[in-house]
């Protein structure tokens, strides 16, 4: 009956071990058997945690949209060490490494390092920058034994959480605090990942609060260029964090919850110069610190029926070469879930965003004006109605408001089809935006210099310009899914999609002008943002589950993209992922990760190596772990084994190609 | 060797900084365990904080009949409750068939599997001094006495205030204070 669920049995061990340790010295030892809960009153009792059964599974049976959620065990036992490449593990998601700090992540076409139809959140915070439009992902490398799923949702998400959720929507979800008592301590070491220490302790905070303190290190060795040098572009990270999870009452929650973190990536990046050969490979020192503060109350009238109150400021500050610059964000959301019929639910909030932005003029990219403050404001209801017994109907609409673009409206209409206890048929028809960020409506960009030979006379520098009339782009999707499932043994999930997307990004050419400052004199050849282009994508995904052996896992998902040839220079068209995990006794699991990723096709850039292409890669991770004792994990992974480098992706501007090395670390984990 | 007692020493020196902030409050942690296991333990809880009428027994040392109807979803979680009393009530843990009508219990826990037949058996229980206890969903809304809900990975409970007069039986304030109260009729 019981879910295997290591986490919660281990940390429940070690708390046993940790009690006994502090408290040996006090008259009552702590027995470590298993406790009698009906000694517990009712008190006591609704702080047990309940280690469930079959349950895990349902609540995404009935949704219709194309959910994967990726669990702490999948984390755990994939050998990853970055937030980023966890990503690897869900269907659909285009996950390329640009060099050892920075990622290009995106769900169904359009990926880059300044990926722009993802919205990302973090306990329902959002890491979407406005102002390029995309995650900062080097800085998300979260402590990955506190997450406690990644829910990742392909295709629109506008309807439910608003602008920029146009390809997918991803939540990690940590987790909460009774779930994190105890200390634990690991470190991590290998020719990759330098050094990484994370040290977390939770423990109870009079009778109905708990508490977890955390503090992460993180120092790894940069990659290589693709003639093997080394591409200097090591980093560092260290956050520390809180997180205060309080029941004032038996239907009242509040968690307060914090971060901060201090980073150096070294980059490496091309850059134009007026001068022979006009461009030039740089090291970028980008030094980016931040932090957040969140708070959020939940009160439950019943079962039917529940409201919550979540308010959050963040601040990230990116001191770089290629866009310094300092964004805070005042966010507060309302939302209230009740059950207004027997048949439907509804769910409708307000959510009010305050950005206020500082850049800093660069060699690369100048932003005017310099200092803004734009606010977003939006409504939305999404009501769930049970039409019969075996088909659910969704409709939901979101209204928001952004300075640029004025009111968007993404609305959404999926349907369920439950034909039995095991499977499931859903369709959905969606709408979504992507509004612009603030490079698309007031950035200058320095992109590349055309020297005198093609222009004629002056060096041409070719710059692109933001218009304030810039438009958000816009998709309408058409999904198809199936589930199907056998208990815990075997899951299957198939989802088809076509979008249809309007008022793509896209530049056109504006009348040269010259220029004298930066000297020596240039020609600046404008390059003007419009909404000028239609295009379409589409494709399918899947995954399975499969336990052949109560002790062997597989997990499978491939993924289909078609997109037009000049998009596949970004995307690939095919990926396909194996995965093992083999428990070889309960104290010994070897786990084997096999990832596949069709070529992309060649990127113009402007190093010295011209136009650069990506050829199919297949890698392979390895992963060992052993459980000497309770408490104890020790765990030794070998990623990229299948070769010595190779190159995932380029960036779209400014870009020095930097491959991906093997790695090979080991882990200690003490957990008390 | 030298390997070796070098992470021992590492080990030491963590463990004496553990004992270090051992101060930070340890006790009464997060404890785990299966489903059936905590609605047991609520379910002698219940017994204790309960009220029944005078009558509901047939003498003072009489047993306290807990009924599980129909097919037990407890597995072994139930045998904890056996050997235990509330007051001078020996508790007794049965499992019914789903067409007894429940003489003699004070306490009937309904399991899932029941959900088609709700409205018979509450009609069968309603009135009498019988504690209606069940995991079915929206069991409190439908009629049903105690509902238990998971609530993010926990069980709460939720008291349908009308249905416990209708039996004639009363709550503890202390226990009512941990409740998700609804109060409609049926």
């Amino acid at each position: 009956m019981m879910r295997k669920l290591a986490f919660d049995n281990k940390t429940w061990g070690a708390l046993i071990l940790a009690t006994g340790l502090a408290l040996s010295s006090l008259p009552h030892p702590v027995a470590a058997a298993a406790p009698d809960l009906t000694e517990l009153d009712i008190e006591e009792l609704m702080q047990v945690n309940v280690i469930s059964a079959a349950k895990q599974y349902q609540p995404w049976a009935d949704s219709a949209a194309a959910v994967f959620v990726i669990t702490n065990e999948d984390i755990r036992r994939s050998g990853v060490t970055t937030l980023a490449e966890a990503l690897r593990l869900a269907p659909g998601m285009e996950v390329a490494r640009i060099d050892a700090n920075r990622w290009a992540i995106s769900i169904r076409g359009f990926n880059g390092r300044f990926a722009n139809k993802l919205l990302v959140m973090i306990d329902g915070r959002s890491i979407y920058t406005p102002a390029f439009s995309g995650v900062y992902w080097e800085i998300q490398d979260l402590p990955l034994g506190d997450i406690d799923r990644i829910e990742v949702i392909r295709g629109p998400g506008g309807s439910l959480w608003g602008a920029n959720a146009v390809n997918g929507v991803i939540n990690i979800i940590n987790k909460p605090a009774r779930a994190t008592q105890g200390g634990v301590v690991s470190v991590t070491a290998g020719n990759e990942e330098r050094s990484i220490i994370d040290a977390r302790y939770g423990g109870q905070w009079g009778g109905n609060a708990q508490y977890r303190l955390y503090g992460r290190q993180a120092r790894r060795d940069g990659f290589v260029d693709p003639e093997g040098r080394d591409a200097g572009d090591d980093w560092t990270l260290q956050r520390g964090g809180f997180r205060l999870d309080w029941q004032p009452t038996g239907r009242d929650s509040v968690s307060v919850m914090g971060d901060i973190y201090d980073g150096d990536f070294d980059e490496n990046v091309v850059v134009p110069i007026l001068t022979p050969p006009y461009a030039e490979r740089r090291l970028d020192s980008t030094h980016a610190h931040g932090g957040s503060l969140q708070t959020t109350w939940e009160r439950r009238y019943s079962e039917r029926e529940r409201i919550n109150l979540q308010a959050y400021y963040q601040y990230e500050d990116h001191d770089a070469l290629l866009a310094p610059f300092r964004l805070d964000t005042f966010d507060v959301d309302f939302q209230h879930n009740f059950q207004w019929s027997e048949k439907q639910k509804l769910v409708w909030g307000l959510n009010y965003r305050r950005y206020h932005d500082r850049f800093d003029p660069s060699m690369l990219i100048t932003l005017t004006p310099s200092s803004q403050t734009s606010e977003l404001f939006s409504l939305f209801a999404q009501d769930q109605i049970a039409v019969t017994e075996r088909w659910l109907l969704t409709l939901g609409a979101r209204m928001e408001h952004n300075d640029y673009t004025g009111w968007e409206f993404q609305p959404s209409i999926r349907l369920l089809w439950k034909p039995d206890d095991r499977q499931r048929v859903w369709a959905a028809v969606s709408r979504a935006v992507r509004t612009p960020s603030r490079v698309e409506e007031d950035a200058r960009i320095n992109a590349m210099t055309l020297p005198p030979e093609i222009t004629g006379s002056l060096p041409g520098l070719i710059a692109t310009l933001g218009d304030q009339g810039f438009d958000s782009e816009k998709l309408t999707a058409y999904e198809l899914g199936y589930r199907t499932w056998r208990g815990q043994d075997f899951s299957l999930d198939v989802t088809a999609f076509y979008n249809d997307y309007d008022e793509l990004f896209a530049t056109v050419q504006g009348a040269p002008f010259p220029e004298l400052e930066p000297l020596p004199p240039h020609l600046v050849l404008p390059l003007h943002f419009r909404n000028l282009f239609n295009d379409d994508n589409y494709g399918f995904e899947v995954a399975a589950d499969w336990r052949p052996l109560k002790h062997w896992r597989l997990q499978m998902t491939y993924t289909y993209l078609w997109s037009r040839p000049e998009e596949r220079q970004w995307s690939p068209l095919n990926q396909a992922s194996l995965r093992s995990s083999w428990d070889l006794r309960d104290d010994l699991e070897l786990d084997a990760w096999l990832l596949y990723t069709s070529k992309l096709g060649s990127v113009p850039t402007i190093s010295p190596l011209g136009a650069v292409s990506v050829d199919p890669s297949l890698n392979l991770t390895l992963r060992l772990g052993w459980r000497p004792q309770p408490g104890w994990e020790l765990s030794l992974v070998g990623a990229n084994l299948l070769d010595n480098q190779h190159l995932e992706f380029v960036q779209e501007v400014f870009s020095y190609p930097v491959e991906v090395e093997r790695s090979v670390y080991g882990q200690i984990k003490w957990s008390f | 060797m030298v390997v070796l007692a070098g992470r021992i020493s590492i080990l030491a020196a963590l463990q004496t900084l553990l004992l270090a902030i051992a101060w930070l409050p340890l006790a009464a942690s997060a404890l785990a365990a299966d489903e059936y296991a905590i609605k047991a333990a609520y379910l002698y809880n219940f017994a204790k904080f309960v009220e029944w009428p005078p009558s509901a027994f047939t003498g003072d040392d009489a047993p306290l009949h807990i009924c599980i109807i129909n097919d037990n979803p407890f597995g072994d979680a139930l045998a904890s409750l056996r050997g235990k009393t509330v007051g001078s009530h020996a508790v007794s843990v049965q499992a019914l068939p789903s067409h007894s009508d429940g003489s003699g219990c004070h306490i009937v826990f309904i399991s899932r599997s029941q959900q088609p037949r709700l409205k018979n058996l509450l009609a069968t229980f309603g009135k009498r001094p019988v504690l209606t206890v069940s995991d079915i969903e929206d069991f409190a809304q439908a009629g049903g006495i105690i509902g238990l809900v998971e609530v993010e990975q926990r069980i709460h409970f939720i008291v349908n205030l009308a249905a416990m007069r209708h039996a004639g039986l009363k709550l503890s304030s202390q226990l009512l204070k941990l409740a998700i109260i609804v109060d409609e009729g049926n």
